[in-house]
């Protein structure tokens, strides 16, 4: 599943956003407080305070790509026994 | 391989282990609250849920557990269960979860993973390395925890003398039950360990063409015996006790607090109580005998007198000296 809107952004802009949340990632792995921070959000909150918090970073990573994360996240865990 | 930041994991909770023997790798999450679901793998799909770790589930080689073990180490073992399935080995483990300050790890599939490879590899001490590794990770007290419990997998007694090896001074108990309660069970709802193929028949001294051409009420008295067999042969590794299934949950107040050195408060003790009234693994109905299972052709009753009884009454034998 893509978020609303996202098959509307491509080239540049997607990829940027992409790293921004690849960057995101190594600091949450990085840091046990944001880790810990992050995981106490409310399910249903979570992918708007995630962009809030990212962009605190200076980092800009849209929902439409945190959304996927998930998504994609998620298949790999329902997957995990088929490998 | 990068450089261990144990600080970085202090939040993470090894929730899987995957892979090929020699290049196993580690999933973590962070994982909100204690384990208290009947089995690990419900606590982990939960935490599996939340959009955090569906984003942001990291993984690690499996050979940093060791590493990592001894920078943060966990609270050490404080009893181990065994059990030939079907035998009130979950009411046991949600009894003891039910204590203040307890970890209670319920067949973890990390563990799992490891003991399958012991027989692939063929590097126990490397093994070993990380087994000790997983339990020191897994029992790092999130809720100011001081005792870790694991309820291992019934087919795991089978490598109950490497397990005693491996964590030589940890008191560890084994659940049984009258055989043909056992079978009609397992009859009626096969659990993986009685399924062929699910562990390597040879473990169970069964040869694999033969095991194939055994139905599949008599494979799994088969296994059955195996894991009986194995828990007697053990008998004098470490500090054991035997407990049937006719005793619970009494047995746990009686001896088994006692046997694993652990005081309950009456509060403990009136949750105790409560969860024992319910079934162990669905929550719902009261925990007893199931009723009403048929053994029409008389094949589970064959079965238990031929390959079960004479384990069942030497396991019976254990718990009256």
């Amino acid at each position: 599943m893509r978020y609303a809107g996202s098959f509307a952004r491509d080239g540049e802009e997607a990829r940027m956003s992409r790293e921004a949340l690849d960057a995101l990632r190594t600091r949450v792995h990085d840091d046990p407080v944001l880790a810990r921070r992050l995981a106490g959000i409310a399910p249903e909150r979570f992918t708007g305070e995630l962009v809030r918090c990212a962009a605190e970073l200076r980092l800009d990573v849209t929902p439409a790509d945190v959304e996927d994360g998930i998504a994609a996240g998620r298949q790999v865990w329902l997957m995990r026994w088929l490998r | 391989m990068a450089a261990l930041n144990a600080a970085a994991l202090r939040e993470w909770t090894p929730i899987r282990v995957f892979g090929e023997a020699r290049d196993l790798t580690v999933e973590w999450a962070v994982v909100e609250r204690s384990f208290s679901d009947p089995f690990f793998e419900q606590t982990a799909g939960h935490a599996m849920q939340h959009p955090f770790n569906a984003l942001f589930a990291r993984r690690t080689p499996v050979a940093q557990l060791e590493a990592l073990a001894g920078l943060s180490p966990g609270v050490a073992p404080t009893g181990f269960i065994f059990h030939m399935s079907r035998c009130g080995s979950t009411l046991i483990a949600q009894m003891l979860a039910r204590l203040s300050d307890t970890i209670v790890l319920s067949e973890p599939q990390p563990f799992d993973a490891l003991l399958r490879l012991r027989r692939l590899m063929d590097a126990d001490e490397e093994l070993a390395g990380w087994l000790r590794g997983l339990m020191s990770v897994l029992g790092r007290p999130r809720h100011a925890e001081r005792r870790l419990f694991v309820k291992f997998h019934a087919w795991h007694v089978l490598e109950l003398p490497f397990i005693a090896r491996v964590f030589p001074h940890v008191p560890w108990i084994f659940v049984f039950r009258e055989p043909r309660a056992v079978l009609r069970s397992q009859a009626r709802e096969p659990g993986a360990e009685v399924v062929f193929g699910t562990i390597d028949p040879r473990l169970t001294g069964i040869d694999a063409a033969a095991a194939q051409a055994l139905g599949p009420n008599a494979y799994a008295a088969r296994v059955i015996a195996a894991f009986c067999d194995s828990a007697l042969r053990c008998a004098a590794l470490g500090r054991a006790a035997f407990v049937e299934h006719s005793s619970l949950p009494d047995a746990v107040f009686d001896s088994l607090l006692g046997f694993f050195g652990v005081g309950a408060s009456e509060d403990e003790v009136r949750r105790m109580r409560e969860i024992a009234r319910a079934d162990a693994k669905s929550g719902r109905t009261a925990f007893a005998a199931p009723n009403g299972e048929r053994d029409p052709t008389g094949e589970l009753d064959r079965l238990a007198a031929e390959l079960l009884d004479p384990a069942y009454a030497a396991l019976r034998a254990t718990t009256s000296r």
